[in-house]
């Protein structure tokens, strides 16, 4: 029996969207001024709100001003507030990340994770992952990840929202939604070795994936009953937004302005467009009157205290909000969720190997804190590889439990996970290795005979985070009755860094609006 | 009844009103009158001159979640109104202010409106809430 015991560092860097689908979209990224990038945003949702209010044949013809006036002025109270400490509070809310999966998928050398998730980001992942510099562990893998559908919307210059409203007001948009690919570069290939040249000579694998059931939309109707219930239990908001809706309105020089911004909108966008019907002279026309009268709020002044008292208890009350939004998402975040996926995986020594995963990820009890994922898969070469019988690789099966230990343990938030995972090879096939000399560069890959027979491995993990900058250690135990090339008995343990950078610029952004 | 402004009406005394609500996107709203549930889809006007009323329509949900509001008969027609749960406005709630007048100032009110420019309309429009501002 062999025993080694073989320290693995591997380190991912994920510079992903910071969301998939049903995640919260957060505002953009802060530029250099918090304050103008936030406007910005908030700008954006004016003429979002709009654009959406003509699409769906609001009634009446003052649809243009539907975003403003007496008693609808949740978004002008936040263009007005961005300077202020309660907003920035809530702002640094929304740049929070949600969810997103960080680290390798299962099939990478040295990756501490056995089961592979079945979420993906929304629009464009990247993933450069290193494997430690041993002996059998090798390669730096680059992951793109990205959604057709994200990709489309991304060029046609929509946002997270505009394309999530896409999403769920458009069944076709829905569904081409559910499937997503990927292309993989192993940089350690080619004329230019520790280099992303993402060449054909780079490619080691590609996959599309498939969404076959998402439970995971917050606006389905299984959550439908949080929602309400949320609504329902709403007490001190109602009070804090009529109150702001009274002292704006008892400003003179805001209801001026308002007043001024409703007629000119009248003349200038929802007339003419009674007439005409043209949304795209109407959207112009419309942009061109907020780009002129929104900064004429700067020139207002200070709001009185009354304003300003209201205005802040307004944002406080929405900092506690959002915080029981961000919950609801959470939660829904957890559902069951079934994936598909195909990959590919290309070595020089061997045929192409495909792979049908089927993922199931759901969550176990009410509060579905404990996570739980099944991935069964089908492996196959392209043709028979020389040293094989068949083109038939093996079946895997492979089971994963993950449960947060809460803050009562001496590890603050940390995870623990048990996986299992099952693989039968019926006939002698051949699995890839690597000779690597004393460089990732001088790695060379080569094959060798895998023996039939049933492969079982047993995994034991434990993913500390440091503190909320976006750094993970994972510290895994992996024992296993025979490797695929050696009939021996394997026990390995390895502890790696993850590294969320999205996270890590949420945290310096955050503190930068807070300054 | 009678547009005095966004989100602002005005009608005889006694006059129903109907609201009507599309919620899509996963939403729930919750409406009240006067601080009350609604639970119907129509409403009177204060029986007296001079009365007013308020009618809030919150609505929650996961983002992009939208309702559009119909209030009729405003004008001869329905007037609408447009919420949606966004980054920045995550709770919309938006109020609306009913007035009830006297016949004869809401006729008036609807002659001049019909010829008069919008600074004329502002000048119309009824103290909100019964506040002097």
């Amino acid at each position: 029996m062999r025993h080694s015991l073989v320290p693995a560092l591997g380190i991912a860097l994920a510079l992903a969207a910071p969301r998939n689908l049903h995640a919260q979209p957060a505002a953009p990224a802060t530029g250099s001024d918090p304050t103008a990038t936030a406007r910005a945003a908030i700008v954006d949702e004016m003429v979002t709100l709009t654009a959406l209010a003509v699409q769906r044949g609001v009634p009446g013809d003052h649809v243009f001003q539907v975003g403003f006036g007496a008693g609808g002025e949740g978004l002008v109270a936040a263009y007005i507030a961005v300077p202020r400490a309660k907003f920035k509070a809530f702002q640094a809310l929304l740049d929070a990340r949600m969810d997103k999966q960080v680290g390798s998928t299962p099939t990478t050398q040295g990756s501490t994770s056995l089961a592979m998730k079945g979420l993906v980001p929304e629009i464009l992942g990247l993933a450069v992952e290193n494997g430690a510099i041993q002996k059998d562990v090798s390669g730096t893998t680059v992951t793109f990840r990205a959604k057709p559908m994200g990709i489309v919307k991304a060029l046609q210059g929509k946002g997270v929202l505009d394309a999530y409203i896409d999403y769920t007001r458009y069944p076709t948009a829905a569904f081409a939604s559910r499937f997503s690919g990927s292309v993989g570069f192993d940089t350690a290939r080619g004329s230019t070795p520790g280099t992303l040249t993402a060449d054909a000579s780079q490619l080691s694998a590609w996959s599309i994936r498939a969404e076959v059931v998402n439970g995971r939309n917050p606006a389905s109707d299984q959550y439908a009953g949080l929602w309400k219930r949320f609504g329902a239990n709403l007490q001190s908001y109602p009070a804090a937004a009529a109150a702001l809706n009274d002292a704006l309105n008892g400003w003179k020089a805001f209801a001026d302005w308002q007043k001024d911004l409703l007629d000119t909108i009248q003349a200038q966008v929802d007339t003419p467009f009674a007439t005409n019907r043209n949304v795209d002279t109407a959207m112009g026309a419309f942009k061109k009157v907020l780009a002129d009268k929104l900064p004429r709020l700067d020139a207002l002044g200070d709001p009185p205290a009354t304003v300003g008292a209201a205005l802040d208890q307004y944002f406080s009350q929405l900092v506690v909000i959002q915080k029981q939004i961000d919950d609801i998402y959470a939660f829904a975040n957890k559902g069951t969720l079934v994936t598909v996926d195909w990959s590919t995986a290309r070595a020089h020594a061997v045929p192409d190997l495909y792979t049908v995963t089927g993922i199931v990820q759901t969550a176990l009890g009410q509060a579905r804190k404990t996570a739980f994922t099944l991935n069964v898969a089908a492996s196959f070469y392209r043709s028979r590889p020389e040293m094989a019988s068949q083109a038939f690789r093996s079946f895997d099966m492979t089971a994963q439990l993950e449960h947060p230990l809460g803050t009562s343990f001496v590890l603050p938030s940390a995870t623990a996970s048990l996986s299992a995972r099952y693989s039968y090879l019926p006939n002698d096939t051949v699995a890839p290795t690597t000779a690597t000399t004393t460089t990732v560069a001088s790695a060379a890959t080569t094959s060798a005979v895998a023996p039939k027979g049933s492969i079982g491995y047993f995994q034991a993990r434990l993913t500390i985070p440091v503190t909320s900058t976006g750094v993970k250690i994972p510290l895994s135990i992996t024992a296993s009755n025979r490797t695929e090339l050696i009939k021996e008995k394997d026990v390995r343990a390895s502890f790696g860094i993850t590294f969320d950078f999205d996270t890590f610029l949420n945290v310096l952004t955050a503190n930068a609006k807070m300054k | 009844m009678h547009r005095v402004t966004s989100r602002t009406y005005i009608g005889q005394p006694g006059e129903m009103v109907t609201l009507t609500t599309q919620v899509d996107g996963g939403g729930q709203i919750t409406v009240t009158l006067d601080g009350q549930p609604m639970t119907s889809a129509q409403f009177p006007l204060p029986a007296t001159a001079g009365g007013h009323e308020t009618l809030r329509i919150l609505l929650v949900g996961p983002l992009g979640a939208s309702c559009v509001v119909g209030i009729a008969t405003v004008d001869g027609g329905t007037d609408g109104d447009f919420l949606m749960c966004q980054p920045h406005n995550p709770v919309p709630m938006n109020s609306y202010s009913f007035s009830a007048a006297a016949q004869a100032s809401v006729t008036a009110f609807a002659a001049v409106k019909s010829g008069a420019a919008p600074t004329t309309r502002a000048k119309a429009r009824p103290k909100k809430g019964g506040k002097t501002r």
